[in-house]
Formats: structure tokens, C-alpha cells, sequence
């Protein structure tokens, strides 16, 4: 059960990244990141992620992309710009493109297990009677 | 000697534990959270009954039913909040049914009963109306309260073994009591199964032991009323997975019971005794 829901989701994100990467920008700023979903074996364990990002922008812009407020690189008087490196997450995180004022852009990395978390049974098996 | 036995009893170190990884299999000690899960057991054997005249609680179909979230859990009866203080120890606000009636739902007084009881007071009482048959209400007898327990358990999972400590309460005013046990479960795995060798000390209050095991509450007030009891048990389980959905199950318990229960004249074993050989079904 968890499998079919891993499997309809990685296919969702890669729909969801492919559609974007296709999507010709028509706004002001614009990114894709891909990808926005990390798969680990196990739960609790960290996940690494390749992950790459470009922005393009009508206007040159100042604007760095922070990870949960971690800043991670920026750029002066761009109108695009690019970044690829490995990340390792220990869960959910937020990526952000902000210039000095105010969030521009902002995505989502989420976590994902190919194992179903477990628990231990605080009660002994076949102790109803 | 009780205490050697009950420390032997919680002592099974020469066997090592697992952890309940999600890289092995997790045999029935694990539970995956938000998921009930569901299975059967088919096969023979029982729970002895150790009251006079009461008949052995069949073991034929047994259910396994548990769901898990990330605090709350329900277990086989027991409905429960859990909180971690560590990767090793949880504590649990539990709540669950008090088990000491099920021993009277199967019941059977006979005309040997009432003879029994006469003989067995007579012993306990000095006096001489101890020595006249007392006229028993079988119905009053078999009425034992259904009580509803609540309390806290503590479970460690240490590297080799699960301590398990729990204090519940009567929280349905029905015998105005508690009870407490320390356990120490270990499972294994080799070519034969998956193994589980558990061990436990009960204690219950003599408020407990006197509701269920004394005579019907009118006659109360003319005997001694029982002690506390102490109440070690030993378990082995086994199961064996033949598919997924499909494992061989058994498993033996002796539970031994103490004098200040088994000075009831309604007790006439020392030890409940429980048996079961059968394959089980996973449904969900």
C-alpha cells in the first residue's frame, strides 16, 4: 500500500517537474527546481538529494535561494541563474529565493521512506485472552 | 524460594534481542503506524480455569488486532497514548478491561462446589458457624464485576531485552483496587521461527483479589478478608512464516498462583495454564 502510494507520488513530482521545466515563464521571476521529492530507505535516516535549480527574470535582480533559512547562494543584478549541488535533509525543508526585502519563490522538499514507519507493539501479540 | 522463582523468571539474558527495523523482518512485534492490522489464529488449546467447578477458556479462533499512530495505539484491548522520552523508552497512559472476570464467565457450579466451600471455609474460620454448610447463592457467585483499569506503562527497550512496567487502576469503581506487573520479553529469529520468551511478576491489591475471590459480598463481613497476591508467569511463543499471509503459531504461558489466592475457597488450582498450536491468517 505505502509502495503504490511511493510510486504515485515520485510519478506525480516528475510530472509536476517536467511540466514546469516546460511551462515558459510568464511572470516576473520564475524557477524550477527539480527534484522537490527525496526517496530513503528507511525513515528517520538522512536523504541526499542532487538537486538543481534556474531562475529567470524580466528585470535583472538581486536574490540568494535559501534552504530553511540557510543560505545557500546568491546572485547580483541577475536575470538568471543556476545552481546544482547535493543537499542532505534530515526531513521537510524550505526553498526559498528571496531578495533582501521579501520571499519571491518558494518550494517545498519533502521526504519521503520506502519503508512504512514502525513501531514496537507495547502489548504482546494474541493477548486478547 | 518465591523470590528465587521470580527472579530466575525475569532473568532470561542468554538470549539476544532484535530491534524492530524496518530493513528486517518484523515479525508481530512490530506494527507499522497508521495501519490496523488484522490476523487469525486457527488451531487448539486453552486457558485453564482455576476456579472450582470452572471450565478451561477455549483457544480455538484467536484474534490479533492493533492499529498504531505516532502516540496513540490500540492493542489487543488495550487503548493506549504514548509519548517517547527517548529512542529506548516510552510512556504510555493506558487504559483496558480488567481480566480477572473472564475466569467467571466460564463458571459451571456444580453440587461438588457447594461442598467444597463448606469444607474450605471451615479451615479458614475458627468459629464454629464456619463448620455449618453455608447456603451459597450460585447466581452471586458467578456475579463478578466488569471492571475498566487505567494507568501508565513504562517500556524500555534495552539492547537485549523489552522491560515493561505497568500500574493500572480501577477506574470504574468496581473493586476499588490496583495492580502492577514488571516484564522482560526477548525475541529472536533462527532457521526454526521467530521466538519470544517473556517473563512477568503481577501483583494485585487485595482490594482486587478480594472483590473477585471472596465470597459474594453478603459474607464478607464474616470472613477474613484475602491478602495481596503475587503472581509470576513464563511465556514462550513461536511462530513460523510459511507465506506472507500465512505463519505456524503456538505458544505455552504458566502463570502461578499464590497462597493468598489460592486460600479462596472458590480457587482450587495454583496456576492458570495457557496452550495454543495453530497457523494464523494476516488479513490486513
Amino acid at each position: 500500500m505505502h509502495g503504490c502510494t511511493l510510486v504515485v507520488i515520485s510519478i506525480l513530482s516528475l510530472l509536476v517537474s517536467a511540466a514546469n521545466a516546460a511551462t515558459p515563464c510568464d511572470k516576473t521571476i520564475c524557477w524550477q527546481v527539480a527534484p522537490s521529492v527525496c526517496l530513503v530507505d528507511q525513515q528517520q535516516r538522512p536523504c541526499q538529494l542532487d538537486l538543481s535549480l534556474q531562475w529567470q527574470s524580466a528585470l535583472p535582480q538581486s536574490v540568494c535561494v535559501f534552504l530553511d533559512d540557510q543560505q545557500l547562494d546568491c546572485w547580483q543584478a541577475q536575470t538568471e541563474g543556476q545552481w546544482q549541488q547535493q543537499l542532505q535533509l534530515t526531513g521537510p525543508a524550505k526553498l526559498e529565493l528571496r531578495d533582501q526585502q521579501q520571499v519571491l519563490l518558494q518550494q517545498q522538499l519533502t521526504v519521503l521512506s520506502r519503508q512504512p514507519e514502525r513501531r514496537r507493539r507495547l502489548v504482546a501479540p494474541w493477548s486478547v485472552f | 524460594m518465591r523470590l528465587i522463582f521470580i527472579l530466575l523468571l525475569l532473568s532470561p539474558i542468554w538470549v539476544f534481542a532484535d530491534q524492530c527495523s524496518a530493513s528486517k523482518n518484523p515479525g508481530a512485534d512490530c506494527a507499522e503506524t497508521g495501519q490496523w492490522q488484522f490476523a487469525l489464529a486457527l488451531g487448539a488449546g486453552h486457558r485453564s480455569n482455576p476456579l472450582v467447578g470452572g471450565r478451561n477458556f477455549p483457544l480455538n479462533l484467536m484474534p490479533d488486532l492493533n492499529y498504531y499512530g505516532k502516540h496513540w495505539f490500540f492493542d489487543n484491548g488495550t487503548l493506549g497514548y504514548s509519548w517517547s522520552l527517548s529512542d529506548e523508552v516510552q510512556l504510555s497512559l493506558i487504559s483496558r478491561l480488567n481480566e480477572e472476570k473472564g475466569y467467571f464467565r466460564r463458571h459451571h457450579l456444580s453440587n461438588l462446589f457447594s461442598q467444597r466451600v463448606s469444607e474450605s471455609v471451615s479451615l479458614m474460620g475458627p468459629t464454629q458457624k464456619y463448620q455449618q454448610p453455608i447456603e451459597l447463592s450460585v447466581a452471586d457467585q458467578a456475579k463478578r464485576p466488569t471492571a475498566v483499569d487505567a494507568g501508565w506503562q513504562l517500556d524500555w527497550f534495552s539492547p537485549f531485552l523489552h522491560w515493561k512496567l505497568n500500574w493500572l487502576h480501577d477506574v470504574s469503581g468496581q473493586y476499588h483496587g490496583q495492580h502492577a506487573s514488571l516484564a522482560a520479553s526477548h525475541s529472536w529469529q533462527n532457521q526454526l521461527g521467530h521466538w519470544q520468551l517473556s517473563s512477568a511478576v503481577t501483583w494485585k491489591s487485595s482490594q482486587l483479589i478480594d472483590t473477585y475471590y471472596a465470597l459474594d459480598q453478603s459474607r464478607l463481613n464474616e470472613l477474613a478478608p484475602l491478602k495481596d497476591s503475587w503472581q509470576p508467569e513464563l511465556k514462550l511463543s513461536w511462530s513460523y512464516p510459511l507465506t506472507p499471509d500465512w505463519s505456524m503459531l503456538a505458544f505455552y504461558r504458566y502463570r502461578l498462583l499464590d497462597d493468598a489466592i489460592t486460600l479462596s475457597p472458590l480457587v482450587e488450582e495454583n496456576s492458570v495454564r495457557s496452550w495454543f498450536v495453530g497457523v494464523s491468517y494476516q488479513f490486513f
